[in-house]
């Protein structure tokens, strides 16, 4: 079941590589339907990783709990994570041909899922969520996705988190 | 908020997080807390105290007020029969409890009257038990507990504090003059007189010679083993029992019942309780 979970987890936040592919290639069924009225198309596929990245944030809330009491360090990696992420972009950009795009596709997926940084959907960003890389009390590195602006160990308050997997925890 | 975490190997483990209560939190006000004594066995409504417990060599930090459970992995599934105790953290408590193979419950078939009647197969599940085998309260910073011998994988270390004795300190206590041994050799002797020679015999040694004198004459006279040249003929585990109870002055007369008596625990109580 978790592994189902986080699978999704893993699509939901690389599934831009596929909506940049489709519409690179213009791969697009309705084309001739819609006619000048085609672009409706690529924004129905630009919403899709928005639809699945609102599932998986629902999807969160099924995951085990853990608490956070106190923190020794914080720092924010919103701006770490967006370089790697625009590495996919680019990759996505310049694969020709389907079986090239679901191999590496395939394994983008699988190189996601089975990293302790996996997970990063820069989604969440729009959703208001930042990502914290947080020492914990008994100074243990963890990646922290939360609502909340985290400041400095002092003001942290304890908080209940959802465990995505052993260096991944979200607060919803 | 209570949480369960489990210790497998050397590591602890996050097992579950829920809202209600695990356990019935431990109530301080209805038992008796008594610090620590060796000597003494506890009555059902007694527990062992350690105070200061943050301050010991054998604090763990699965202790701490604050500690956070998302620095611990995931238990796996093929962890569970490794989990040698448990720790639940609920309304700043903490307790723990020894897993032994006994609470496995495996395939089990049973008959559930609570509702309709249905059999119920019971599989790959571990009980808990109502009470733990030590509680801590960061609050006040006590452990409470019942037998060390339980919390020795838990608080690696504690069991310092009941020792037995180690080969070089028995060969000393059986050096002393007033012991010969008949028939018992000093190698062979049992843990619980091991763990008797570390305690009584460190209190002895600590006396004055004058006090000392006194009390092998005291114990000569309590004891009830044979005496040979002037010193005890111990001839079994029980006999070297007695003389090291005669040398912590647990025989005793009570006048008015007119009855010699031992004491087969003891403990330290200060003058400010009502006698």
């Amino acid at each position: 079941m978790n592994f189902i979970l986080r699978l999704f987890l893993t699509f939901s936040s690389i599934s831009f590589f596929l909506i940049v592919f489709l519409v690179q290639n213009e791969i697009n069924r309705c084309k001739t339907q819609l006619g000048e009225y085609a672009w409706v198309t690529y924004v129905a596929y630009v919403t899709i990783p928005f639809i699945l990245t609102f599932i998986s944030l629902g999807i969160c809330k099924l995951l085990a709990k853990s608490t956070i009491n106190k923190v020794v360090s914080l720092e924010t990696s919103n701006n770490d994570f967006l370089a790697n992420y625009l590495a996919f972009f680019f990759v996505a950009l310049s694969v020709k041909g389907l079986i090239t795009f679901w191999v590496v596709f395939g394994l983008t997926i699988l190189f996601t899922f089975v990293s302790r940084v996996s997970y990063f959907n820069p989604i969440f960003l729009v959703f208001g969520y930042n990502f914290y890389y947080v020492h914990t009390g008994e100074n243990v590195k963890v990646m922290l996705i939360s609502r909340k602006k985290l400041k400095s160990p002092q003001t942290f308050e304890s908080m209940s988190v959802r465990r995505i997997n052993d260096y991944t925890f979200i607060e919803i | 908020m209570s949480e369960l975490i489990g210790k497998v190997k050397a590591e602890f483990k996050n097992i579950l997080n829920q809202e209600a209560n695990i356990l019935d939190d431990f109530d301080v006000t209805a038992i008796e807390a008594i610090d620590f004594t060796p000597s003494h066995k506890l009555d059902a409504d007694e527990w062992f105290r350690l105070t200061n417990f943050s301050e010991k060599d054998f604090f763990i930090d699965q202790c701490l007020p604050d500690y956070s459970t998302a620095s611990l992995n995931q238990i796996a599934n093929n962890d569970y029969r490794k989990i040698s105790a448990i720790e639940i953290i609920q309304n700043g408590q903490k307790h723990f409890q020894r897993i032994t193979p006994a609470l496995f419950v495996n395939r089990k078939t049973i008959l559930d009257y609570s509702g309709e009647p249905q059999i119920v197969e019971h599989r790959n599940q571990i009980e808990l038990r109502k009470e733990s085998d030590a509680v801590y309260i960061s609050g006040t910073d006590i452990l409470y507990f019942k037998t060390i011998g339980k919390l020795k994988l838990i608080f690696p270390g504690i069991e310092q504090l009941h020792r037995e004795a180690t080969q070089e300190e028995v060969d000393a206590f059986i050096n002393n003059d007033f012991i010969s041994l008949n028939g018992v050799e000093s190698t062979s002797i049992g843990a619980l007189n091991r763990k008797r020679i570390a305690d009584i015999g460190l209190k002895y040694s600590g006396l004055s010679a004058d006090k000392k004198t006194l009390l092998i004459t005291y114990a000569k006279q309590k004891a009830g083993v044979e005496i040979e040249n002037n010193s005890f003929k111990v001839k079994s585990e029980t006999d070297l029992k007695k003389v090291l109870y005669a040398m912590d002055q647990r025989f005793y007369y009570a006048d008015i019942y007119e009855e010699n008596r031992v004491a087969s625990s003891v403990r330290v109580v200060t003058n400010e309780e009502p006698l």
